[in-house]
């Protein structure tokens, strides 16, 4: 059979369907992959947390072995976090609680998103039973969300947690992320 | 105690106030030397009133965990 080569680059413009072996992609590819900014937060030590909402104010740059980040980094300030471009960005958000006492109850984590670098909502949530069981009521949660940063000093994200009691002590640390925050900018808003 | 970890320094001090009221200076060191406070309306407790926290902490674990 006559094998005939072509040249891709040279006979062909615009997007390759998928069928036909392309990625239908215009553009969009980026030498090292499309994720320009990548970075990891964890809360610095633990803690017992204060009844009521409370926001996380106490942050730094994760410091596990092996860690890694892309590209500029998130910036923070009491709490706030600012992103370092525009863009949407994967926010994951995860903790690790435990009950000290058999009295611990509903507890949640939640992840707020302010538009104008002043007014937050809430746009996710992790609920915890955390009442003990007759060992260490210990939990882990993650929470996710994917927000459009159109504008990096109006967009901005900060954490809490609002706990029914103060029976709950926050894990914190640098050796294992156990409640950390991660920021991937997964493309352009 | 129902604490699943023997309790550490940064155990005791967090049993001392609710929220994240103190961090460490060096997380490779967290030794009372190396203790910052971060809520102004807490104050850094002695070296001798960490120590006595700790001890009762550990010895209400180790009688729990025996």
């Amino acid at each position: 059979m006559a094998l005939i080569k072509l040249n891709v680059a040279r006979a062909l413009t615009g997007a390759t369907p998928v069928a036909n072996g392309g990625t239908a992609l215009t553009s969009g590819f980026v030498n090292g992959g499309s994720v320009t900014v990548a970075d990891m937060w964890q809360v610095t030590s633990g803690f017992v947390c204060t009844t009521g909402t409370n926001y996380f104010t106490a942050w730094s740059h994760t410091t596990t072995r092996g860690k890694g980040y892309l590209a500029s980094t998130m910036s923070e300030s009491s709490g706030v976090f600012t992103f370092p471009s525009t863009g949407i960005y994967l926010v994951q958000f995860m903790m690790g609680t435990e009950a000290q006492t058999s009295n611990a109850d509903n507890f949640f984590g939640r992840m707020y998103v302010t538009l104008d670098d002043s007014s937050y909502e809430a746009v996710s949530a992790g609920l915890f039973g955390q009442t003990s069981e007759g060992n260490s009521g210990m939990r882990s949660k993650t929470i996710h969300a994917l927000v459009d940063v159109t504008d990096t000093s109006q967009v901005k994200v900060k954490f809490a947690y609002d706990s029914a009691s103060n029976a709950v002590y926050m894990h914190g640390g640098h050796l294992q992320n156990e409640t950390a925050a991660s920021f991937i900018r997964m493309g352009d808003t | 105690m129902v604490l699943s970890f023997r309790p550490n320094i940064e155990y005791a001090l967090a049993c001392m106030h609710d929220g994240q009221w103190f961090t460490f200076s060096d997380p490779d060191n967290k030794t009372y030397e190396n203790i910052i406070i971060l809520d102004d309306t807490k104050s850094k407790p002695t070296e001798e009133e960490v120590n006595t926290k700790l001890t009762e902490l550990q010895t209400a674990w180790d009688n729990a965990n025996d």
